[in-house]
């Protein structure tokens, strides 16, 4: 009798399961979106160690990705952290080839392209891959906003969008070798419009704000450059406030196109400075660790141009040509 | 045991001196200055591959010195005042260092990638160096950006006649554009760099030109649908030349640098062509017939005028007749007395 009444049981699961279409992949899937969202994530965004960032995207990518389509909501984060890895290699070789450069050693030079392009493409593919598996849960960018359930979801959602735009810019660097469409690009822009910035420190309309800035400057467009550098300063000031300075990383990089060092080390001298008079925000210290590994990079690579090294140890936030005697110190011969 | 160890010693020294001499034979790079025109800013596609150029550059003798400039006008000022050495820029501009090379643009003078492959090897040859250099300047690279396109709203074009009394964007800080649009009959639309292609995309012009690239870029599908399309014979090969001050160079730099863009065509060329082959195949307009022959005279005639108002240079011209007839023998030019 216990035996039937266990074997209707089941039956009448299976047959829930097979009615409602669930398969057990499915379940396993929203089980690790539930469980990544309530447990995994608030663990991983207080932490500042940004190394298990890089190794958590990395390693995960076979135990979430066959999981189907309901772990797509999981993706993006995953991939902003496995790009960023690979990305992060690239910029090394980049290092590399400058300070070869230095030295006239030209094969060592053209090996570090190489492998700069290498690693360049792999971030490119995995923040297609993110970027992709957004468009799959959130449906297609730029008809209409998705609804979000939960701020979860419109993270991953930026993250996503975000990731589509680096890749098309990451993919155009390596001549297309990733095979990323270029409509991801306003696609993406697009879809960042549908995340509310305040919420998520500003990150959305700095992007936009570059965006215009970068468009008003090649229509030599003083005006909109200044509205662009308002609406940047504003995007950057709701990050500061909540102590999530991604958007410092969006200025510096935004200098870096332009060509601006100046503009560079004012934004790193800023976010050093601040990091010491207010600390991270405690629950998302790891965002602003991002940010700030972000900008040891630029950082890096303009201490290598002009020194050959890396931004010395302790030194992050001063520049080889800081005035070390300020002009206004009194002269010897004025005191003896 | 003495013996000895002044052999060694004296086959240390040897080594030594053969290490030096080797060392003096290399001789430190020249640095060069270049004024780099990067639409698409520092650590982009462009400064990407102006990278690789560097590391081969130092092959040859140079070290360069990269500055970014995003607008082409003032690449071409700071290359005049030398206040660099060298620098990238558009056929168009380039046409104020070396009117020979400075035709490359010539509308429909270069049908296919073969033909323009074709080009770029003859002219990188060493029997073509003569006509790469003109007074202080030389022009050390050319670089192929792809070929341009017409895209328009409306299919049933079929030749250039049928451009009039359409709208066209044009470019505030390029007046030749405005008087070739108008010479075409069309209507001008004056336009920024950065919106010329929501204009079309709002309908606010009829016609635009552009590298496939923009196809998917700037989402130009919303201006060509339900009832436009894009003219598949290419309106002009967009290319990117190299110009520099050949005296602040090393010898033999400007032959090994002309050489460096023909190796490295296919590769270059790899997204625009790719981004070619993504466009639907019905959106592309065919030229058959009487409207081929058309195209073929008035883009002809324009390319006559030019030649006559001393902007193109008349022996290219002819370089580039030769080689389309000679992919095409039949084509009707090659065998009219007036050939360019």
């Amino acid at each position: 009798m216990i035996n039937k009444l266990r074997l209707n049981a089941v039956l009448a699961v299976l047959l829930a399961f097979s009615i409602s279409g669930c398969s057990v992949r499915d379940m396993a899937a929203s089980g690790m979106v539930s469980f990544g969202n309530e447990y995994m994530s608030p663990w991983f965004m207080a932490s500042n160690d940004t190394d298990i960032m890089c190794a958590m995207g990395e390693g995960m990518a076979a135990m979430t990705y066959p999981m189907g389509p309901n772990i797509d909501p999981l993706i993006p984060m995953v991939t902003l952290a496995s790009g960023m890895c690979a990305d992060e290699k690239a910029k090394q070789e980049e290092l590399r080839f400058l300070r070869a450069m230095s030295k006239n050693d030209v094969p060592t030079a053209q090996d570090a392209r190489t492998l700069q392009k290498r690693w360049t493409r792999l971030a490119a593919q995995r923040q297609y891959f993110g970027y992709q598996a957004a468009v799959r849960y959130f449906g297609e960018p730029g008809e209409k906003c998705p609804a979000f359930h939960d701020d979860n979801e419109e993270m991953a959602y930026m993250f996503g969008m975000f990731g589509g735009m680096q890749a098309v810019q990451m993919d155009l660097a390596v001549g297309g070798a990733a095979g990323v469409p270029l409509d991801v690009l306003p696609r993406a822009m697009d879809g960042l419009k549908c995340v509310e910035s305040d919420k998520f420190w500003g990150i959305p309309n700095a992007v936009a704000a570059v965006v215009d800035i970068t468009k008003a400057r090649l229509d030599d467009d003083q005006a909109a450059i200044q509205l662009g550098m308002d609406r940047l300063n504003l995007a950057a000031r709701t990050g500061e406030a909540e102590g999530v300075r991604m958007v410092h990383l969006i200025e510096a990089a935004m200098y870096m196109t332009q060509g601006d060092e100046n503009g560079i080390k004012n934004v790193i001298r800023k976010h050093v400075k601040m990091k010491e008079e207010y600390p991270a925000n405690p629950k998302l210290n790891l965002l602003d660790e991002m940010a700030t590994r972000g900008l040891v990079l630029i950082s890096d690579k303009l201490w290598t141009e002009h020194t050959g090294q890396r931004t010395p140890f302790g030194k992050f936030g001063t520049f080889w040509d800081d005035q070390l005697i300020p002009a206004d110190t009194l002269d010897i011969d004025d005191l003896l | 045991m003495k013996t000895k160890m002044k052999k060694a010693f004296s086959g240390l020294l040897t080594a030594l001196g053969a290490a030096l001499v080797v060392g003096n034979v290399q001789a430190e790079p020249i640095p060069v200055k270049m004024c780099a025109f990067m639409f698409m800013g520092e650590g982009g596609p462009e400064h990407q591959a102006l990278m690789d150029y560097q590391a081969a550059a130092l092959n040859w003798g140079a070290k360069i010195e990269l500055k970014s400039y995003v607008h082409d006008k003032i690449v071409v000022e700071e290359l005049k005042s030398g206040a660099c050495d060298m620098a990238n820029m558009p056929s168009l501009q380039a046409r104020n260092f070396n009117k020979f090379t400075g035709t490359l643009d010539a509308p429909a003078a270069m049908p296919t990638y073969e033909h323009l492959r074709t080009v770029m090897q003859t002219l990188a040859k060493p029997s073509a160096a003569k006509y790469m250099r003109n007074g202080d300047y030389e022009v050390i690279g050319i670089q192929p950006a792809g070929a341009v396109f017409i895209f328009t709203n409306d299919n049933s074009i079929k030749s250039i006649s049928d451009l009039a009394g359409k709208r066209m964007a044009v470019l505030d800080t390029m007046p030749e554009m405005r008087q070739l649009v108008v010479d075409l009959g069309m209507t001008p639309v004056s336009s920024t760099l950065t919106n010329i292609f929501q204009k079309f995309n709002n309908n606010a012009i009829d016609i635009t030109g552009g590298p496939a690239i923009v196809y998917k870029m700037m989402e130009l599908d919303k201006g060509l649908r339900p009832n436009g399309g894009i003219l598949e014979n290419p309106v002009m090969q967009g290319n990117m030349q190299f110009v520099a001050r050949w005296n602040k160079l090393p010898e033999g730099f400007a032959q090994k640098s002309r050489e460096f863009f023909v190796k490295n065509f296919d590769q270059t060329l790899k997204t625009v062509r790719e981004a070619e082959d993504d466009i639907p195949k019905d959106l592309w307009i065919p030229l058959e017939g009487q409207g081929r022959e058309e195209y073929h005279t008035q883009t002809r005639q324009i390319r006559l005028a030019f030649r006559e108002q001393n902007v193109y240079d008349a022996k290219m011209l002819t370089l580039l007749r030769k080689i389309r007839c000679n992919k095409e023998p039949t084509l009707a030019e090659c065998t009219d007395p007036n050939a360019e």
